[in-house]
């Protein structure tokens, strides 16, 4: 990517960034809060203590892998709102196979990791499918899946042979399934020694500390490479641009959606796999709702440009205002749902970046109209 | 099954039906004018905080309720203007409106209530007035006057819908702007006018899903209560072949099966209640699957015309 | 109307073009593609709107904002693309915008069609008006269009390339039709390049060119040969040189094929026909008589009801669009941006977009760039594709001329046995034309099958060595290129018999 280009595609989603927390901010005061004071807290809470950092980057792996499956899907020209569902599905096979399955500790991880991702990937794949066969929008098909994922997961969850009582919740994962780091250091007697001299480690030991970030890196590294260097990706990224040219060529338009679809469904549940596995309590949780990081995957997709290094730093912009927000909610009392308002409107702002293109036009326009006045 | 069963079995389908038709006929009329409307979920998000909150402080739940329709119209104009105006992506700016509506709706409430679920406010009154609803005191109807005045409401609206599209030439406007906006053009119709005009209809029209399972179904707001029913409701616009009394065909299916499986869950059958639950989903699907063609949609749907 | 002037700013589409016409005339505006016919008249329907200059009406200046104030002005306009909704009736299309309604904006359905069969018998453009538009035939459609004008009180009707989609017969029609609305007083303003229906049907004639205009003429003073050198600037010189074909083995055959459209109505109806190694088969007709299905056939975009095409002896119909391919057929779509090019993609990308999995450009699923590179600068520097060095700029950055060229590069990079080219010079400028013109005949020379559909006759017959006449789904005819006449073929084309 040539500077210019890079320019064209970053400043409109600066601005959106920018007018996002700006607007929020004019709500902000309208609601009698204080913008500044909020704002302040927020930052604080992201980066005040080494905690707090670890944090910030310990909750971005869900976000970033959910936000890396929207702007996969997008690039071969799908939309894949169905992150939910696939990330359902991801916690719930990685469960199963985390509790009733034992193996040797690094085997057991890849194990449950392959099939629970594979299970999500062909989930993913129904509404790629349904698609290519049938034309049904893969969007309405996505909806459904997510519910019927959703009640799958709580009738699995509400099985007896999973479903522990006393905690309303599924087994917990074996040692040999998770993706801690120095959770057992953490207890030993050597470990409360050096945490109790060392307040900063102590501090990060003291958080979910988990490898789920680099898995997250290295899955955007392979769909980096897949896209940018492998034949397959050339013909998703032709198909994702022109479907009709890419047919016309001779590519298997129909194989390549579905195969898309599994890969993004895969993503999707890997970010699943990972919460369950890296994060206390190791075990499924009974679901009231959607956990919404679906959603959040499509504005994360968005604001990334859907390029797949981007979803990194989105990732972890998003994670960051989260984690501040419920800092600011317990220090100042603002609502932290005003991240919600502010990622609305960031969306929406990326969404009229058109009206910046015009924008620019027109002052070029202006400019070549004086240049010529000046000739005169 | 008995009689009481059954009237409990009408009772609850149209309870599950009215919010989504509500939101699918906002849907129809925005689509068919060739604005795509993701954004239904977020709308009667606000619509079912705002008829809660204006019903709760006003004490009438009318006001509370033309309140939602206003304030989901208020709340769409952004996606208007960004679809229409600026010819944005009507995916994204959709995307957009579901995050304001959510998070708008639940700081207010906490602004407001200073909890995360609003106080009772007092509901909208059954379509039955008093003196019939007397009569079915302590009988198997009795039920039966649990029916909201918005039910009705909402079957009117597809009849008017349906009048107005099909029969009026403001109809043919729409349905030509959604097909072909530039022969519009050509014969000295806005398009953009006839566009903004929908897309507002359709956010009132959401509003007042919103408004009636915050002030009929419950009778509080709070974050969850919506809980997909925009995004049903989308589906039900779609299996109902983008047309006001398809979507009502559908809207009605999708309570029916709904209300099956509560009553299926109560008498305790073979089948576990969550596996159950999916049935809608599956219904939906099937009948996706089984019926529809790619060929309703308006050809126009979510593309910018300039 | 006297005197239309209007200048364009910044694309210079329109320079300074003054435009007149006189009541209850038919008048011709003339001139190539992109010479800004069709801008000017937008102009004068106000969807767009002239840099400078003034339009008068009747002698009255008036400033035409929109659509809206043209209808009021009384001007009617027939895009070529016509603006009608496929999903409503004849009766609906008519009067959307201005609807017969009984008070409360509901519409009077029966009142509106009674009225626009009396309106529709009255200028004799009889239609059904209780008829949806996409269940009719194009000619008809243009009916709608007209009485669409009609109704709306137009006194002056401007017609875009209105005989492009028509049969003969309904040309024919047409033209009386014409005629008797110019008799009965109305103006009509023709938008067209086709010399011999301005002899047959226009009074005046109004010559542009590159948004100049020439001259202004009776039509009747001037020969279709003095009018075509007015159109180009230069005498025209149409034949191209190149040595008689040098025919061999047969490598494609087209036996008894029927293939029927998206309805199911039957387009192509017992076509056979062969294409041999060094020759180039036109396929000559007006347009929508089976052209298109008959190539989406042949490419396997289309099933085949029944018959059989074979290239080299082999079956392939009804197959995939990859097997067509690889047994050897490479194609110049008619719409290039809608199928041929990946318009956010780099030139080198395009050009690879066929032979990406071959070595060198690929090993082992992984693609060399710099390979791709290096084979994309020696096509780009062979077809003389502009600006130099392209490879690595979207191809979108290119003129249409150029992004041709990526196509045909990579279309006759792999090294076909048979190369279709379908419009290939649509939209092209003459230059860019003549350009690809040679390509093809030099394909032939080198020994390949070319197989040429066209709608424009000059280009086939300038072109082609054997033409193959299409008409309502059959070849009327195939004929010698160099032992006919364009008289010929056109009597063949409009469902005349050989003479």
């Amino acid at each position: 990517m040539n500077k210019r280009d890079f320019h064209k595609k970053f400043i409109p989603i600066a601005l959106a960034l920018v007018g996002g927390f700006f607007v929020g901010g004019i709500f902000l005061a309208i609601c009698g809060y204080n913008p500044i004071s909020s704002y302040t807290a927020m930052i604080e809470g992201i980066f005040s203590r080494p905690k707090y950092i670890a944090q910030v980057i310990i909750k971005s792996t869900p976000l970033i892998l959910t936000g890396l499956s929207v702007a996969f899907a997008f690039k071969c020209g799908l939309f894949n709102i169905g992150a939910e569902g696939q990330y359902m599905i991801g916690v719930m096979t990685a469960t199963l196979v985390g509790t009733k399955l034992s193996l040797p500790p690094v085997v057991h991880f890849v194990v449950l990791l392959l099939l629970a991702a594979a299970a999500a990937g062909v989930w993913g794949a129904i509404a790629g499918l349904l698609k290519v066969r049938l034309g049904i929008n893969e969007v309405v098909t996505s909806i459904m899946l997510n519910w019927i994922a959703f009640y799958l997961y709580r009738y699995i969850f509400a099985m007896p042979w999973l479903h522990v009582k006393e905690l309303d919740a599924s087994l917990a994962i074996q040692e040999t399934g998770r993706s801690t780091i120095l959770q057992g250091f953490k207890n030993t007697a050597e470990g409360r020694a050096i945490m109790a001299n060392n307040s900063a480690l102590s501090d990060i030991l003291k958080t979910d500390l988990n490898f789920g970030i680099f898995v997250a890196i290295l899955v955007i590294i392979f769909i980096s490479y897949l896209l940018n260097t492998t034949t397959k990706g050339f013909e998703f990224r032709a198909m994702g641009i022109n479907q009709e040219a890419s047919r016309f060529v001779g590519m298997n338009v129909s194989w390549n959606m579905t195969l898309a679809m599994f890969i993004a469904g895969a993503i999707a549940g890997l970010a699943g796999i990972l919460q369950v596995t890296g994060i206390y309590p190791y075990r499924m949780t009974n679901l009231a709702g959607f956990e919404g990081y679906g959603n959040e995957g499509i504005y994360i997709a968005l604001v990334a440009n859907c390029s797949p290094i981007g979803c990194l730093f989105s990732g972890l912009f998003f994670s960051a205002i989260k984690c501040g927000s419920t800092t600011m909610q317990s220090k100042v009392g603002t609502p932290s749902e005003i991240i919600k308002i502010i990622t609305g409107l960031i969306i929406f702002f990326i969404a009229i970046s058109f009206a910046y293109k015009l924008l620019i036009a027109k002052m070029k326009q202006r400019k070549e109209s004086r240049c010529k006045g000046d000739d005169k | 099954m008995t009689i009481s069963n059954l009237v409990l079995l009408l009772v609850g389908t149209l309870m599950y039906t009215t919010p989504l038709l509500f939101a699918a006929l906002g849907g129809v009329i925005s689509e068919l004018s060739g604005v795509m409307n993701i954004g239904l979920e977020g709308i009667m998000t606000f619509g079912a905080f705002t008829a809660a909150a204006v019903s709760f402080f006003s004490g009438n739940p009318f006001l509370g309720f033309f309140a939602a329709g206003l304030a989901g119209a208020l709340l769409i104009s952004l996606h208007a203007v960004a679809s229409i105006t600026f010819r944005a992506d009507q995916t994204i700016s959709g995307t957009a409106i579901n995050f304001l509506g959510a998070g708008i709706s639940v700081l207010l409430t906490k602004k407001f209530f200073h909890t995360s679920t609003s106080p009772s406010a007092p509901k909208l009154p059954s379509v039955f007035p008093k003196w019939i609803t007397h009569h079915f005191e302590r009988t198997t109807f009795q039920t039966l006057k649990s029916i909201s005045i918005a039910t009705l409401l909402a079957f009117i609206f597809v009849y008017l819908l349906y009048f107005i599209l099909y029969k009026t030439s403001w109809g043919l406007r729409i349905l030509a702007t959604g097909e072909h906006p530039a022969a519009v053009d050509t014969l000295g119709i806005s398009v953009p006018k006839v566009r903004y005009f929908c897309v507002l209809a359709s956010g009132m029209l959401a509003g007042f899903g919103g408004a009636f399972v915050s002030i009929s179904v419950t009778s509080s707001f709070s974050s969850i209560v919506i809980c997909g029913q925009g995004f049903i409701a989308l589906a039900a616009m779609i299996f109902g072949k983008w047309t006001p009394h398809g979507a009502m065909l559908s809207c009605l299916l999708f309570g029916f099966a709904r209300e099956c499986t509560t009553l299926f869950e109560k008498e305790g059958g073979l089948i576990p209640p969550s596996l159950l639950e999916t049935l809608p989903y599956i219904l939906t699907l099937m009948a996706l699957i089984l019926f529809v063609g790619k060929s309703a949609m308006p050809k126009a749907d979510g593309i910018p015309y300039i | 109307m006297v005197g239309i002037q209007k200048s364009f700013g910044r694309h210079h589409v329109l320079k300074n073009i003054d435009f007149s016409v006189e009541k209850g005339t038919i008048h011709a505006l003339l001139g190539e593609n992109g010479a800004g016919k069709s801008t000017l008249m937008n102009i004068l329907y106000g969807l767009h709107k002239q840099d400078s200059g003034d339009i008068f009406i009747n002698g009255e200046l008036v400033e035409i904002k929109s659509p809206k104030v043209a209808i009021e002005h009384k001007i009617g306009m027939v895009h070529q693309h016509f603006m009608l909704v496929p999903t409503f009736t004849v009766a609906q299309n008519i009067m959307l915008g201005s609807e017969l309604t009984k008070g409360l904006g509901i519409v009077d359905f029966k009142k509106a069609n009674r009225e626009i069969s009396r309106l529709s018998e009255e200028y004799g453009q009889t239609v059904n008006t209780k008829k949806k538009i996409e269940d009719m035939a194009v000619g008809m459609q243009q009916r709608v269009e007209i009485l669409k004008a009609l109704y709306r009180g137009a006194e002056t009707l401007i017609l875009d390339e209105p005989t492009a989609v028509l049969t003969p017969q309904e040309i024919k029609k047409f033209i009386e039709n014409m005629r008797n609305l110019a008799r009965s007083g109305k103006t009509i303003i023709m938008i067209t390049h086709k010399l011999n229906e301005v002899k047959q049907m226009c009074d005046y004639c109004t010559v542009i060119r590159r948004g100049e205009n020439v001259v202004t003429v009776h039509v009747d003073d001037y020969s279709e040969q003095q009018l075509a050198s007015m159109m180009v600037g230069k005498e025209l010189t149409f034949g191209i040189e190149k040595k008689p074909a040098n025919p061999k083995e047969i490598k494609l055959e087209v036996q008894n094929l029927l293939v029927s459209d998206d309805r199911g109505v039957k387009r192509v109806d017992g076509v056979s026909f062969e294409v041999r190694a060094g020759e180039i088969l036109g396929i000559a007709g007006v347009d929508e008589n089976g052209q298109q299905e008959l190539v989406e056939a042949i490419t396997c975009l289309r099933k085949v009801t029944s018959g059989r095409i074979k290239i080299n002896g082999k079956e392939i119909q009804n197959t995939s669009i990859a097997n067509v391919i690889k047994s050897g057929i490479a194609t110049i779509p008619e719409d290039r941006q809608k199928s041929g090019l990946v318009m956010t993609f780099s030139v080198a990308e395009n050009i690879l977009l066929k032979g990406y999995k071959g070595r060198p450009f690929s090993k082992y699923g992984r693609m060399n760039k710099s390979e791709i590179n290096k084979f994309a600068s020696r096509l780009t520097q062979k077809f003389d594709v502009r600006p130099k060095d392209c490879a690595e700029l979207p191809v979108k950055k290119l003129s249409g001329g150029n992004q041709q060229k990526v196509v045909i590069a990579r279309e006759t990079s792999t090294d076909p046995d048979l190369l279709i080219a379908i419009q290939p010079t649509r939209g092209l400028d003459v230059g860019a034309i003549g350009y690809v013109h040679k390509i093809l005949i030099e394909q032939r020379d080198k020994g390949k099958a070319v197989l040429l559909i066209s709608l424009e006759l000059d280009e086939i017959m300038d072109v082609a060595d054997r033409i193959a006449v299409i008409y309502n789904g059959k070849i009327a005819a195939i004929v010698d290129a160099a032992k006919t006449s364009e008289a010929e073929i056109g009597m063949l084309m409009t469902g005349g018999g050989k003479k």
